[in-house]
């Protein structure tokens, strides 16, 4: 399919929205499995949440501003710091006989998956990189605002605003005011402890 | 701690949507900064612990 030259930040800021919209279908499911297999997120698995939402946000100056290279470069700095606490969670099960942490997913745990996610995000934003002609200069709106998005976009940007609220209630109610227990097994404000 | 990051991200969100871009970006740049504390603070200690 051939897009006009002008039609190619257009392109890509929906593209970006579609990498936001994934971005936020990964941290649903890990609520998915915070609250509905009690699998309560450990301290690094908190760090890897904020590394989506990073990511999601470096989309989001795409979505609102349009395709720059600085806001994939700050997407890039976001893959790579998640990568980087996904492999620290990965080294401290991968020896033989250590248990790992939480249940797996299709033979990979979580923290896997993260990694493989980021190293994803990393390639991919890569590959766009190489697009040409999608910084649109003088030409095309800049800014858009939220109320003037498309109405999938709006839906998009307003249930990630949503999702990063959610991940800063549920991680207060269960660290509370304290740092994280490294293995938790209770919503610290809901269930005093011992 | 944790819920700070998420809440200083929200805010970046939020300030990046109503065109507030450095306000966005410097609260966005204190939360990414907070992060990488935040994991090295966690992994010395759990290195201290492991040693």
């Amino acid at each position: 399919m051939y897009f006009q030259r002008y039609d190619l930040p257009v392109v890509l800021r929906y593209l970006n929205a579609l990498g936001l919209l994934a971005l936020e279908v990964v941290l649903v499911y890990a609520f998915y499995d915070q609250f509905y297999k009690h699998d309560l997120p450990c301290p690094l698995c908190l760090l890897q949440r904020v590394g989506f939402v990073a990511c999601m946000i470096a989309l989001l100056l795409n979505v609102s501003y349009g395709p720059k290279p600085w806001h994939y470069g700050l997407l890039l700095l976001s893959a790579v710091f998640g990568a980087a606490v996904a492999l620290r969670q990965v080294s401290l099960h991968v020896i033989p006989g250590t248990p790992p942490y939480g249940e797996d997913v299709f033979g990979m745990h979580f923290y896997t998956w993260a990694f493989v996610s980021f190293v994803s995000i990393i390639l991919l934003t890569s590959m766009l990189l190489l697009i040409p002609g999608q910084y649109m200069g003088s030409n095309g709106p800049g800014f858009i605002p939220y109320t003037l998005q498309p109405f999938w976009v709006k839906t998009v940007i307003t249930i990630g605003l949503m999702i990063i609220l959610t991940n800063a209630g549920s991680s207060l109610i269960e660290c509370g005011f304290w740092v994280c227990d490294d293995n938790p097994e209770r919503y610290k404000l809901l269930v005093p402890g011992r | 701690m944790v819920s700070l990051l998420f809440l200083l991200n929200f805010i970046a969100a939020i300030a990046l949507l109503r065109n507030s871009l450095k306000f966005g970006l410097s609260v966005y740049s204190f939360a990414f900064f907070l992060s990488i504390y935040w994991f090295q603070f966690h992994a010395t200690s759990t290195l201290r612990i492991l040693l």
